[in-house]
């Protein structure tokens, strides 16, 4: 009997002592679960600082980087002798602007925007929600929705028709909205906040969205491409946002065009607004601008230590635009190239790389483009020493005080019939002055063509994220060039990508995709 | 006190209840009077027989005989002792106080008493009824082998074994069970060693293995739950044995010769080439050298090993040593491997038998030195009439380097100028406890534990030529791998008439935690300290180093039983339920219930078929059973955020946190269900023996990563139970002794397996998870381009691409227009291969003749495509002059078509392969100290027999996107060993 109830107890002990052993809660180390955060001042500025460590993803260039550069006629990425970036057609196919949804860059630009306006969803409601109280909060609340404002502008120029959404608590599927409405939105978000934002440029202000010369140089490029974007024109408006930029103490046009983007270009007067790179502040998201363009070579003239991929390129035509005695002409590495120490740089037994303007086809297997052809983008500053995998320190200039200038000009000629008065002129030959150091190469009323206007900001704001937007703007983007054939109205969009369209039922393909 | 060591502490005091209890046990159980039983056991020749063993039936009580056939057991006069060996006819006789109690065991063919692991228990074969494959050292691979794994690699039907990494001395094997069974999920098999579910493959000597046994189908595996469904290997080794004792000594030396390498062109004909498609620029690419760059960065390497191991011990206390050393080194120069391995096992018996008491420690110590794989790559691409040195350049550090070509790197300099080392020490403790309650009724406490502990250390000198300028770099991480298991369980047996029960509940307790630190400097003033001064480097104070750090935990509870019901040998049943929970499942769905139910009809034992004089042995079997997979990483249910990298914020640098995952409180496990129908059968007094399964299984919730809208998601993606994908296939194991002679035996094992997979669905259109189609598989550099599309409705494994029709007059590719519109792109993809095999055959066979032995395997695989990225890339004249290229590029001297994905490279990479052949000697001695002798030789991978152009068709079959021969690969060889065993 004993043997028994001591059997027993034995098994009730065994259930008892498992009874407390079923615990199954998951016990995070190494990540932050998502609730329990953003508690004080502190907290909040690390939940919204996500927004700007988002926008760095601008110069990814498997989406929003090559979204407003590849395909434009200021760059060409060829298929190169031994093979070289085919890359499964892609910088083929957006060089001869035969988009289809399926292509990495569409859903690549598509997330950038809609990553970050869910972001800035998440944060609003966190700050509204936060018992959290500080003074700045509702600039900090007005910056968040600039920066909201921004993601929706490049969505609205890319996509057109997308969702608008700006309730973090609201969980339905979007609904799509046209364009027209997608852009009043975007005009309404930044007049509406741009009394919270900061008048002038500080070093607290840098980098971020809340400066109203951010607000107005957005505002400005709205109105001004608003013909295309809603089928009105708005050129006072236009005028009234880059006037409101001109005439803010503390931007100014910088005496060395090329100081804009050395790898220290933070102390710049005429960038407006930059995306800041560091290259150990930020790893991720990175800035490899001598990646894209410069053969491995070249890595002696600069004393980089990174691999360079022997890529990006400008097309002859946009090269010989330039006038020889146009400073700007430095932007690009043309001819037999050397080492910092002068000795010759060798592609082989025999041959010196030699950046040559002519490059031999877009894609042709048998005859390819040579390693050395088409000239190399050296606007921003190649600093000494970069590593692989390590990000330029140089702040990446979204934009500055010269495209005020410009646009207001632009206005102002569109205004008066596309043909330029001496207002026009003289915002242009500021900028112009400085790119020859004299006043022999002026614009006078009769030069300034529209034409000879678009090409001006071409040399002056080359791979800069603008040009698709000024050659759709001034009709031009639709016709033939280089190894691109004559396109049609349709491709000034580029279609929703695949993914976006897939998990969105409400969504509607673009015209024409 | 953090949650977790509450749960260890109430843990822990289950435990010392439980131990506490067992002391008092004793008090309550009757003392007998012991006599002893001894004697000779002998075969039919009269020859000693050793490895027998003894077993009182009555107490349970065993010894085994020694070199001399003598065995010496406790027994009292009535009680009955049974007489087992591998090979014979199990032996009863009662003892009756007779001073000697001699046995003449006679020669079986018959594998129906063989005992089967099944997981928390055994059974006979007989009594089986679920897929389950067992093997004894005899039935192993020969050779120079280094991971249990490979001792299976075409021994069970269903199995399927590969070595991706070929000949590298630190790559592993891919195993694949019964087909792909998730989409991401793991993919390999749980693996239970010594009772340690999850057990440390590392830690155990192929030498110290006494048998492998491997379930297969959901209702033997379904006892181990969320780990089942990609089967259960379960190793056992070798313990002490009571009446036993000796040394044992092993040791091999062997030698690897290049079996195939990639052809390229050598200098005379890369200089040939170049004036044929570049007429006139020889000049531009002959540096005048003539380098075999294999040669430069290959060895001829030897491998060592050195195994002791000693025995000994009463049927009271036994042990059983083994120490050994294992010396491996790869083709590749400095690849090598260099293991220690310590064991001891030791079992107890106390309170007049009642409590038994088993220890196992294991101790696994390895040096890796890494072989970078992209070497040889770079060494097939390099140009031959480039020099290895430059004395001129010292920069480069003497070594030619011509930074002209894309991505283009000296091997030799690669080689010589990186040190990439691991150490990796595993410790393995457990100890089981097992009371007997009353006869037939044990109860059991079983603890393990495994600390697995790595430092990789790697340092590339200032002339790595891989970043130059960066003046070396080091890089060290470390990490700690701790598992604990508690299991408690309680078994009983009952034999009452013709029934015979046996039943097993009980609890289990799993935690891991798993710890990792990196570091990583670089730009140093000399290379001497390598990574021995990791912050003398100087861009530590630029913040250019890195700095790392991880822990994550995962927990494992599970409740379970079966029970086992033989009604007269006739008829079986066995049924299973295992009650899981894993901390990794979102908060609806932490538990789980996977149950199993298996029968099994003797139609042998019928009276119909008593009269079959040579039908032996017939069984039919039918399982189902549920199993989960649970290998999908940690914390996959919770929305995390992870740092997002710093901002410039009010001009100072701050961190941000982004969302880094949704959650998914619904996430639950894969759910596998599984029917298995076979037989079991004998002929001829089980001289031919066999089974035949058919099974099918059906995984259902399988998890993906689907695209989610952001807004209103935060992340743009969710990991999600959709879709379902099923296999069948049949299995089939012939085994036969075609001959078996006084001096002649030959034993011969033959299996076929077929395996059929299709993905029933991966969309789910009305949850919003739509997908149209997987693109997986990848060929990076120069083409990137998917491979393999995986549909709804289709297998796993089909290589979608252009057809290739043929090379146009203009020397460019003719690929099908499959839409007719004229434009040759994705649209027109095909499927035009797979990379799974129609079926896989092997035939094992081992010849015993007088005192030599021979066997040999062969293994075939049959129908399963391989794509030749190597043809893919180099078999143009796109990359020559820069690069080398393909011999066999200069067949197609007018072709001017680029690197290019196409069914031109998709070919038939069916295979038969040698993987072993050896041949031994053994013999005994009945005087002095030696008692047995054997020496033997093996080539492994004598040959393959296949059309497959490339350097090996056997590739990993894990994955979406199989098939692919590797970019970056390593040669195949063939192993030579000569080796020695010795027993004193």
């Amino acid at each position: 009997m004993k043997k028994i109830i001591i059997k027993f107890s034995l098994l009730l002990a065994f259930a008892a002592g498992t009874a407390s052993c079923t615990k199954l809660d998951e016990e995070v180390f190494s990540s932050i679960p998502a609730d329990g955060f953003f508690r004080n001042e502190a907290e909040v500025m690390t939940n919204v600082g996500r927004i700007y460590a988002q926008l760095r993803k601008i110069t990814n260039r498997f989406g929003a980087g090559s979204l407003d550069l590849v395909g434009t006629d200021e760059c060409i990425i060829p298929f190169r002798e031994t093979n070289l970036w085919y890359d499964n057609g892609l910088w083929i196919a957006l060089h001869k602007h035969e988009y289809n949804p399926n292509l990495q860059v569409m859903n690549g630009g598509y997330s950038f925007c809609f990553d970050g306006i869910s972001m800035a969803n998440q944060i609003l409601f966190q700050l509204a929600e936060s018992p959290v109280d500080f003074p700045s909060k509702p600039k900090i609340i007005a910056e968040v929705k600039i920066a909201r404002a921004f993601f929706y502008y490049r969505a609205l120029d890319w996509f057109g028709n997308v969702p608008i959404s700006t309730d973090f608590k609201d969980v339905t599927i979007p609904k799509q909205s046209t364009r027209t409405e997608v852009w009043d939105f975007v005009v309404k978000e930044i007049t509406d906040n741009i009394q919270f934002l900061d008048d002038a440029p500080t070093t607290a202000n840098y980098g971020r969205t809340c400066t109203k010369a951010m607000a107005n140089m957005m505002l400005a490029k709205l109105y001004l491409n608003a013909p295309k974007w809603k089928g009105t024109t708005k050129l006072d408006e236009a005028i009234a946002a880059t006037d409101a930029v001109i005439n803010t103490n503390g931007y100014s046009l910088s005496s060395d065009y090329f100081s804009n983007f050395t790898a220290n270009n933070g102390g710049s007067k005429e960038n407006i607004f930059v995306v800041p790179y560091d290259k150990t502040k930020t790893p991720g998201n990175i800035l490899q601008i001598h990646c894209w363009t410069l053969h491995t070579l070249s890595q002696q003239t600069f004393g980089l230590i990174a691999f360079t991929w022997d890529g990006y390129a400008t097309l002859e035509d946009f090269y010989r635009s330039y006038d020889a005695n146009d400073k700007r002409i430095k932007t690009w590495m043309e001819g037999p190239q050397y080492s910092a120490s002068g000795a010759p740089l060798m592609l082989s037994a025999t041959r010196q790389l030699n950046y040559r303007p002519q490059i031999k086809a877009l894609y042709n297997t048998t005859n390819p483009a040579l390693l050395d052809d088409g000239v190399r983008f050296k606007k921003y500053e190649y600093e000494a020493g970069l590593r692989d995998n390590e990000s330029m320190s140089n702040d990446w200039v979204v934009f500055r005080y010269a495209d005020a200038l410009m646009m207001k000009a632009e206005a102002i000629m569109r205004k008066n019939g596309n043909v330029a008065n001496q207002a026009a002129v003289d915002l242009v030959n500021q900028v112009r002055f400085r790119a020859f150091g004299d006043h022999a190469h002026d614009f006078t009323t009769a030069t300034l063509t529209m034409d000879a206007l678009l090409a001006e900001r071409g040399r002056e704001f080359a791979w800069e994220y603008h040009r698709r937007q000024d050659l759709i703007r001034f009709n031009k983007w639709n016709e033939a060039w280089f190894e691109k054939p004559a396109g049609n109205v349709n491709h000034e969009l580029y279609p929703l990508p695949t993914q976006a369209l897939n998990v969105n039922p409400n969504l509607k393909q673009n015209t024409g995709y | 006190m953090t949650p977790p060591m509450t749960r260890l502490l109430s843990a822990l005091r289950v435990t010392v209840l439980f131990a506490s209890l067992l002391l008092i046990m004793p008090l309550f159980s009757h003392a007998q009077t012991a006599g002893t039983a001894s004697g000779v056991v002998t075969n039919e020749k009269g020859e000693p027989l050793t490895d027998v063993t003894v077993k009182n039936k009555e107490t349970g009580l065993a010894t085994s005989t020694d070199a001399k056939g003598h065995y010496k057991l406790a027994a009292k006069t009535g009680e009955t002792i049974v007489f087992t060996a591998v090979g014979f006819e199990a032996k009863e006789s009662a003892f009756t106080g007779q001073a000697s109690l001699d046995i003449q065991m006679i020669l079986s063919f018959s594998k129906l008493e063989e005992v089967v692991v099944v997981g928390y228990g055994t059974a006979t074969k007989k009594e089986v009824t679920s897929a389950i494959t067992t093997l004894k050292p005899a039935d192993f691979n020969k050779g120079n082998i280094g991971n249990p794994v490979g001792l299976l690699q075409g021994r069970v039907a269903g199995l399927n074994i590969s070595r991706p990494a070929g000949g590298d001395v630190n790559g592993g094997f891919d195993i694949q069970l019964r087909g792909l069974t998730t989409l991401s999920g793991g993919q390999g098999p749980l693996f239970v060693i010594d009772g340690i579910l999850g057990g440390d493959l590392n830690s155990v000597n192929v030498d110290e293995i006494e048998s492998i046994d491997v379930l297969k189908d959901g209702s033997a595996a379904a006892i181990y739950g969320t780990r089942g469904t990609n089967g259960v290997i379960i190793i056992t080794t070798k313990r002490g044995k009571a009446g036993q004792h000796g040394i044992e000594f092993s040791s091999y030396v062997s030698v690897q010769k290049v079996a195939k390498k990639l052809r390229n062109l050598n200098a005379e004909e890369f200089r040939g080439a170049i004036e044929q498609v570049y007429p006139g620029r020889l000049s531009e690419f002959d540096f005048k050298a003539n380098t075999d760059w294999f040669e430069e960065i290959t060895q001829t390497p030897i491998d060592h090993y050195y195994d002791l191991a000693m025995t000994g011990g009463t049927e009271h206390f036994n042990y059983r040593a083994a120490v050994n050393y294992r010396g491996a080194q790869g083709i590749v120069k400095d690849n090598a491997n260099k293991r220690l391995q310590g064991k001891v096992t030791m079992t107890q018996k106390e309170f007049n038998n009642k409590l038994t008491i088993n220890y196992n420690l294991m101790y696994a110590e390895t040096d890796r030195d890494f072989t970078d794989q992209e070497i040889m790559q770079q060494a097939f691409r390099r140009n031959p009439t480039e020099p290895v040195y430059d004395p001129t350049n010292t920069l480069a550090g003497g070594y030619y380097r011509n930074t002209g070509p894309f991505q283009y790197y000296n091997p030799v300099a690669m080689l010589a100028e990186e040190v990439d080392h691991g150490k990796q020490k595993t410790f393995t403790g457990s100890a089981k406890l097992t009371y007997a309650l009353i006869k037939g009724w044990n109860v059991s406490a079983f603890g393990s534990l495994i600390r697995d502990q790595f430092k990789n250390t790697k340092y590339q000198s200032r002339y790595y030529p891989i970043g130059i300028g960066n003046n070396g770099t080091a890089i060290i991480n470390t990490g700690e791998n701790d598992n604990k298991l508690l299991e408690i369980s309680t078994d009983y047996r009952k034999r009452f008439g013709k029934h015979d029960i046996q039943a097993i509940a009980g609890y289990s307790y799993q935690h891991g935690e798993n710890e990792t630190f990196g570091a990583t400097n670089s730009n140093y003033d000399v290379d001497l300290y390598q990574f021995n001064n990791i912050g003398a480097g100087g861009a530590l104070p630029l913040g250019q180093a890195l700095m790392s750090s991880y822990k994550e935990s995962n927990t494992l509870i599970a409740f379970f039983g079966r029970v086992i019901y033989n009604l007269n040998d006739k008829y079986l049943a066995q049924v299973s339920l295992r009650h899981e929970g894993s901390s990794r499942f979102g908060a609806n769905h932490k538990w789980g219930n996977f149950p199993a139910v298996s029968l099994g009809w003797r139609m042998s034992n019928e009276a119909f078929l008593q009269n079959v004089p040579w039908l032996s042995d017939l069984k039919l079997r039918a399982g189902f059973g549920v199993t989960g997979n649970q290998d999908i990483g940690n914390y996959r249910a919770l929305q995390l955020l992870a740092v997002g990298g710093r901002v410039l914020y009010n001009g100072n640098w701050i961190n941000t946190y982004p969302p880094a995952s949704n959650p998914n409180p619904d996430l639950r496990w894969e759910k596998k269900e599984e029917l298995n129908l076979g037989t079991d059968f004998g002929l001829f007094n089980g001289r031919v023996s066999g089974s035949i399964d058919y099974y099918i299984r059906n995984t259902k919730d399988l998890l993906w990563t689907y695209a989610v809208p952001v807004p209103p998601n935060l992340y743009n993606s969710l990991y999600t139970n959709v879709g379902t994908i099923r296999n069948s296939g049949i299995e089939v194991t012939l085994s036969a002794t075609p001959i078996k002679t006084a001096n002649l035996t030959w034993n011969s094992t033959f299996l076929f397996s077929r395996n059929r997979n299709k993905v029933v669905s991966f969309s789910n259109n009305d949850a919003g998870f739509k997908l149209t189609d997987l693109k997986q598989g990848y060929i990076g550099a120069d083409v990137q381009t998917w491979t393999h599309q995986v549909l709804e409705g289709q297998p796993v494994g089909n290589f979608t691409t252009l057809i290739f029709e043929g090379i146009d007059a203009n020397g460019f590719p003719i690929y099908t227009d499959t839409d007719k519109n004229g434009v040759i792109n994705e649209n027109d993809r095909q499927v035009a291969g797979n990379a799974y095999p129609k079926f896989q055959l092997s035939f094992a066979n081992n010849i015993f003749y007088k005192k030599f032995d021979l066997s040999f395997n062969l293994r075939g695989s049959f129908g399963n495509d391989v794509l030749n990225i190597h043809r893919l890339y180099y078999e143009n004249f796109g990359y020559l002059g820069g690069k080398n290229i393909l011999l066999s590029a200069l067949d197609y001297p007018g072709y001017k078509g680029k690197a290019e994905y196409s069914s031109r490279f998709i070919e038939d990479g069916s295979y038969v392969k040698l993987d072993n052949i050896s041949i031994g000697y053994t013999t005994s001695f009945s005087e002095g100290v030696v008692k047995k002798l054997r020496v033997y030789a093996t080539a492994q991978q004598l040959f393959t027999i296949t059309k497959y152009k490339g350097v090996d068709p056997e590739l990993s079959l894990a994955g979406l996107s199989p098939g692919i021969d590797a970019y970056n690969y390593y040669p195949r060889t063939r192993t030579f060993t000569l080796g020695l065993n010795v027993s004193f």
